[in-house]
């Protein structure tokens, strides 16, 4: 028998960082245990909250022009 | 040498800029911290890659930047608590205005925590990325992800009630 997965697998498998082996593995136990998958499935939500809210608000910063910043380059190497 | 082009920066500077915002949490903290990864990446090579790996690089960079200028800090607001005899706070008078739930209870976390989430969650970048960025062993990216991610999910499932605007201090 193949041990369960652990929690860092789940991670690497929802991230896509899993091997086949491992992803085979996280599957089978996913498949036969409705509380890991809830778990996962929350993990997963709250990624896709963070980043709907994200894009939301988007970033109102001073952009600096790349003109200024090649300037100040060339002042510093002075 | 082959230098960032203007494109490339523009291309970017959404994506640095936003990293920089959630490092600092402090506008003004975040266009200074933006403004000096792109000046010392411009008398760099950038790495001969697609977009994405310019992108991890510049993140690398911001983040060195970010952590050379919190040790400064902290050393000097323990000079000027020596010298004053009260505890100094740590940023400007400007402060993040954060309307979003969401990003409210995200900024709660710690930097640490921030820094992988945004990395992994938003930027979509590898363990292997996450793991040169912030100088960690790829254990550590494990760990730190999974921590990270148990104590946002608290955060997001505890609030029971939305709160109005805040102002991080």
């Amino acid at each position: 028998m193949t041990l369960p997965p652990d929690e860092h697998d789940l991670h690497a498998w929802m991230d896509g960082e899993a091997d086949a082996a491992t992803s085979a593995r996280v599957e089978r136990y996913l498949a036969e245990n409705p509380e890991a998958t809830a778990q996962v499935d929350g993990w997963r939500r709250d990624a896709q909250q963070l980043r709907q809210a994200m894009h939301h608000q988007a970033v109102a910063l001073d952009i600096p022009d790349p003109h200024f910043l090649r300037r100040r380059v060339r002042q510093q190497r002075q | 040498m082959s230098q960032l082009t203007d494109g490339e920066i523009r291309q970017v500077m959404p994506h640095l800029q936003r990293f920089a915002l959630w490092l600092t949490r402090n506008p003004h903290s975040a266009e200074d911290l933006v403004q000096s990864c792109l000046t010392k990446a411009l008398i760099r090579q950038p790495p001969n890659e697609d977009a994405h790996s310019l992108r991890a690089w510049l993140f690398t960079i911001l983040y060195r930047q970010f952590i050379d200028g919190e040790r400064r800090r902290k050393r000097y607001m323990k000079l000027l608590t020596f010298f004053t005899g009260e505890e100094a706070l740590g940023y400007s008078t400007e402060s993040l205005a954060i309307a979003d739930d969401t990003l409210a209870q995200f900024a709660t976390l710690p930097t640490d925590y921030r820094a992988i989430l945004l990395l992994v969650s938003v930027e979509g970048l590898s363990y292997k990325e996450v793991a040169e960025t912030l100088d960690i062993p790829p254990g550590t990216v494990m760990s730190r992800l999974s921590r990270a991610r148990k104590l946002l999910h608290e955060k997001l499932e505890g609030k029971a009630t939305p709160l109005p605007l805040r102002r991080l201090k």
